[in-house]
């Protein structure tokens, strides 16, 4: 079995309520537990980033630049003394926004044309090609070029990405979107004359929704790595906004004499995703229980 | 097989359309004129008339699009005024580290990969398997551009076992250039190598619990038979196709890599073509690696025949 299987969950059994049937499936999988409270965690953090954070993340003190970690800087200052702590919380959001707008633009345009080329003949002939198109290209690479196009800004970073990973979403959704228009259900709402448009987002789309949900956490997880490679390289974001890649990009030049900075922005990409892929495998097995305890 | 890969060499010709289609109008996502963008505020008119004639901007879109998919065809990527010469030439003198850099990183990637795979899934749910795809995970998740100025940090600053950037061509020494690649072919391998041990892992334990594995078993075999010989061979077909998507991952990787250590490389053209918007050079390269990755995949494809009997491409 392949990771690109697929399987459509059968609606929930009546009566069980949400929060039972999400209690349930934490208990059953640790991975999601984790790897959902490590998202919540970061989430927090960004959120709450003006409370949490020690210092303002702009604030320059000269004076005090280059310091190591401890004392009135728990992780450090920049080349500019710039609080690395401050700096790294607040990169949080900045990494968080790119995640959550990429994974909502590519899930809209992901859906719509999965929806449309898994029901229509014609429709899929004309997207499916475009989507293998897109997918021919590696997806860093891609991204590159898209943002030499359109230039190195935060919209951008967001647009790119999203055109990038949206072709993962539509082949999801319309490989259960061929399966589920064969299913008696929907097949007795086209006989009881319901329009496409209802059919489409009332009765398939509800249940391609698991696949499309695992698919966005990893897809979240790769948006925040490759936004960070895209700032590192420069064609990402501007370096003034404090993004974990642009802060990493910044410490580069001072490696050597202090390392910390580059450190701490590094552990908090890598824990970010970390949890996100944690969190993926696990939905993942939820989803697709032949997998369960099969994959990483 | 001969009328396969020709079906399926055909059936690469709308991929490859599109791909050609996508790097055309790449250039006019730009806001405003191209040719404004690439010379700069200070270009006289006559420069700007120059540059949109030799870049044929002048001519109306579809004539343009055209020209591009005969020139496409022909294996033309264009002409970069910035380097003096043609696309195709500037990469192609920039093949080596890129290539070698690929190679090296994917065989040290299954080198890792595949064995763990196979510990993880034969001692499933003991601390090898834990262990070892604790490290995958951990594999997939890091950035892997700050892996690399950890390990330039540890190895070759801290341990100064080998240089912290640069490149040594091949012909001029070859333990020199292998010496330049050893850190970059790490930082590029290990996500890799990450992924194909997951996979490698999972289709192990697939084939392990077929009836093939427990005749095989049945018929006194030793356990060390059964894994090489009966399930491996097996569990391998959903590996090919995870190492291919891999390769189009670590060539792409490259281009982040080779700027972590400075190599002069294809990935190096392009990040410093996007920074000059030097985008002939850019629309160049994204053919070139498309291409590769396509046909890459196509090769995988092929593999599979020798690999599974089972299927059956009449």
């Amino acid at each position: 079995m392949t990771q690109g299987s697929l399987t459509v969950p059968l609606p929930a059994p009546a009566g069980a309520g949400l929060w039972t049937t999400v209690g349930r499936a934490l208990r059953r999988s640790r991975s999601t537990m984790i790897g959902g409270a490590i998202v919540l965690a970061v989430a927090l953090v960004a959120a709450l980033a003006p409370v949490v954070s020690p210092r303002d993340p702009q604030a320059i003190q000269v004076a005090d630049r280059l310091r190591p970690p401890g004392g009135a800087y728990p992780l450090g200052t920049d080349n500019l003394g710039r609080d690395i702590a401050s700096r790294v919380i607040y990169g949080a959001r900045i990494s968080l926004v790119v995640g959550v707008l990429v994974v909502a633009t590519s899930a809209a345009a992901g859906i719509v044309l999965g929806l449309a080329s898994g029901y229509s003949h014609r429709a899929d002939r004309v997207v499916m090609r475009v989507m293998d198109g897109l997918m021919a290209f590696p997806s860093i690479l891609l991204a590159i070029a898209l943002m030499a196009a359109l230039g190195a800004r935060l919209s951008n970073v967001i647009i790119a990405l999203a055109i990038v990973y949206t072709p993962r979403v539509a082949r999801v959704v319309r490989g259960a979107t061929l399966v589920l228009r064969e299913l008696d259900y929907v097949q007795a709402a086209q006989a009881l004359g319901a329009r496409e448009s209802r059919i489409l987002f009332q009765h398939v789309l509800p249940n391609c929704m698991a696949p499309v949900i695992v698919q966005e956490t990893f897809i979240f997880a790769d948006s925040v790595l490759a936004e960070a490679a895209l700032s590192f390289l420069g064609v990402g974001l501007p370096p003034y906004i404090p993004s974990w890649g642009t802060i990493i990009t910044t410490g580069r030049m001072f490696m050597q004499t202090a390392p910390w900075i580059t450190i701490a922005p590094g552990v908090a990409i890598l824990v970010t995703v970390l949890g996100l892929n944690l969190l993926g495998d696990g939905l993942r097995d939820l989803a697709d229980p032949r997998l369960r305890g099969r994959q990483g | 097989m001969a009328a396969y890969i020709a079906r399926r060499l055909l059936a690469l010709a709308p991929v490859l359309l599109i791909v050609a289609t996508v790097g055309f109008f790449l250039i006019y996502l730009t806001p405003g004129d191209p040719a404004a963008v690439m010379l700069g505020p200070d270009a006289t008119d006559e420069d700007l008339a120059t540059l949109r004639q030799i870049m044929g901007l002048d001519r109306p879109l579809l004539v343009q699009l055209g020209r591009w998919y005969a020139r496409v065809l022909r294996g033309d990527l264009g002409y970069s005024i910035f380097l003096q010469r043609p696309v195709l030439q500037a990469i192609y003198e920039r093949l080596e580290p890129t290539g070698l850099l690929t190679v090296l990183s994917l065989l040290l990637a299954i080198a890792i990969g595949v064995p763990a795979g196979i510990a993880a899934a034969v001692r499933r749910n003991t601390w090898v398997d834990q262990a070892s795809m604790g490290v995958a995970l951990v594999g997939v998740s890091v950035p892997n551009f700050w892996l690399g100025l950890n390990l330039i940090l540890l190895f070759s600053v801290y341990l100064g076992l080998f240089p912290v950037a640069g490149y040594v061509p091949l012909a001029e020494s070859a333990v020199g250039t292998l010496r330049t690649l050893v850190l970059p072919a790490v930082t590029l391998g290990i996500s890799a190598s990450a992924l194909i041990a997951r996979m490698t892992r999972s289709s192990m334990l697939e084939v392990m619990g077929q009836d093939y594995v427990r005749t095989a078993r049945a018929k006194g075999n030793r356990e060390r038979r059964v894994v090489y010989w009966h399930a491996l061979r097996n569990a391998m077909i959903p590996t090919v196709t995870v190492i291919g998507l891999a390769l189009g991952g670590l060539l792409a990787g490259a281009v982040v890599t080779e700027t972590v250590f400075a190599l002069p490389g294809v990935g190096r053209l392009v990040i410093s073509s996007v920074l000059r918007r030097d985008y002939p050079v850019v629309q160049g390269v994204l053919m070139f690696i498309a291409a590769i990755y396509v046909l890459v995949n196509l090769l995988i494809d092929v593999i599979y025949v020798y690999l599974d009997p089972r299927v059956k491409y009449a």
